[in-house]
């Protein structure tokens, strides 16, 4: 396609090498060349490290939130010493042996009640025909009690030793057909917490008594078998530890209670 | 770097050319040629290994003209300090007239935008086809086509002596 206007321009650019083209054009593209290709893996090499940077800046606080909380009771050889970090999904959950050791807490899941081991694995709890829906464990955890049946009777299970502490003096109360199912002194119901001593020796728990004018409102049960009835009078400026039992005796209800777990 | 330094001493002069025309000035295709090389030569290996590095070498000098070309401009107007006396335009035993020709033509193209310079470098010095000119600038053939026409259209207006030149142009052109 030869034509005039190439013609035109190629007459135009004859005498254009000489001004445009620098005697050292190689050496100056190539270290520019150079120059650009460090910045562009300078770059590469700084977005990797802002990224770790920023990955680390959000897991690090987190670590470091869970490791500094201080195990219960973590100066005795048999109290848990560690808490996991999260809870997992688990194929098969299995229900809680004899001697667990002592266990982190307690978890819900699909509405059952897991015991949660210091590693993060989880056992049904409580075992095959216990109902209370409020179990209790003592701070180290190494105590778990429920009322285990609808007869009763409220069990105190060491998780280390194996051990199962009962106390028959507790049912649910239940009757069938006018009938009580059973004529246990006390009534507890599964539904109301029950709360550990802080140094794990005794439990006390809302069991109204079955006789009608009695005073009765709370039993502390010992890790030894001990059962002592108290009146809601004795209990008021009581205290496990000075403190906390005065929050939860001078309420009624579950929330307070909760409150007063924490 | 060897290979680098031969192939930009084989091909400067050809690619200067072509900077020139696209910039319509020395300073202009000269920055333009220095910064199209430093990007070949950024991944020069790269462009070696998938063989004859021209045609990598053409679109960047071609792309960069027609996207760098506003900054490049910017630093021309403080560059040109003093009255251009265009010594490129003048070859040994010139006449007058041939130099006030060569006036003309850069001028009228220095007025084209970028794209248009672009397309009608690419369709009438470098004989390439309105597919080729498409696939080197990454448009379509259309808008090669259209281009071609507005930028025909624009130098017979600037350039009303060089009319020829142009209608010529149009007649090869036709289909």
């Amino acid at each position: 396609m030869t034509n005039n206007l190439r013609d035109a321009m190629t007459d135009l650019v004859t005498a254009v090498p000489d001004h445009v083209v620098p005697s050292e054009l190689a050496e100056t593209a190539f270290a520019s060349g150079r120059r650009r290709r460090i910045r562009r893996r300078l770059v590469g090499v700084g977005a990797v490290v802002a990224t770790v940077a920023a990955v680390l800046g959000l897991v690090v606080p987190m670590v470091g939130d869970v490791q500094s909380l201080p195990p219960a009771n973590s100066d005795d050889d048999v109290g848990v010493t560690s808490y996991p970090q999260r809870v997992g999904h688990q194929w098969w959950v299995r229900d809680i042996p004899d001697k667990p050791g002592p266990i982190a807490g307690l978890v819900r899941v699909d509405l059952q009640l897991h015991a949660l081991a210091p590693s993060g694995h989880r056992w049904r709890v409580p075992a095959d025909g216990v109902i209370d829906e409020e179990p209790a464990i003592s701070a180290d955890g190494r105590y778990i009690s429920y009322i285990s049946g609808d007869e009763g009777p409220y069990v105190i299970h060491d998780l280390v030793t194996g051990e199962l502490v009962e106390f028959p003096q507790i049912s649910r109360g239940l009757s069938f057909g006018g009938e009580p199912l059973t004529d246990t002194p006390f009534i507890s119901y599964p539904q109301q917490p029950s709360f550990w001593s802080p140094d794990g020796s005794r439990v006390i728990i809302p069991a109204s008594p079955r006789e009608q004018n009695s005073d009765y409102e709370r039993v502390v049960l010992g890790v030894d078998g001990s059962f002592t009835a108290i009146t809601l009078e004795e209990t008021r400026g009581s205290s496990w530890d000075g403190r906390r039992m005065t929050n939860w005796c001078s309420s009624i209800g579950t929330t307070a209670s909760r409150r007063w777990m924490r | 770097m060897d290979d680098f330094e031969a192939f930009v001493r084989a091909r400067s002069a050809a690619l200067a050319r072509v900077a020139y025309l696209l910039t319509g000035d020395a300073h202009l295709a000269e920055d333009l040629l220095q910064d199209a090389l430093a990007r070949v030569a950024e991944r020069w290996k790269a462009v070696c290994r998938g063989g004859d590095p021209e045609p990598y070498v053409r679109r960047i000098l071609y792309t960069r003209a027609v996207d760098g070309s506003r900054s490049r401009r910017r630093r021309a107007e403080v560059l040109r300090a003093e009255p251009e006396l265009w010594p490129e335009l003048r070859s040994p035993g010139d006449d007058a007239d041939a130099i006030a020709r060569r006036l003309v033509l850069r001028d009228a193209l220095a007025k084209l935008t970028p794209r248009q310079r672009a397309v009608l470098v690419l369709r009438y010095y470098e004989d390439q086809t309105v597919a080729q000119a498409a696939d080197l600038l990454g448009c379509s053939v259309n808008t090669v086509k259209s281009q071609t026409r507005y930028a025909l259209a624009r130098l017979r207006e600037l350039a009303p002596e060089l009319a020829e030149t142009f209608e010529r142009v149009e007649a090869v052109d036709k289909p």
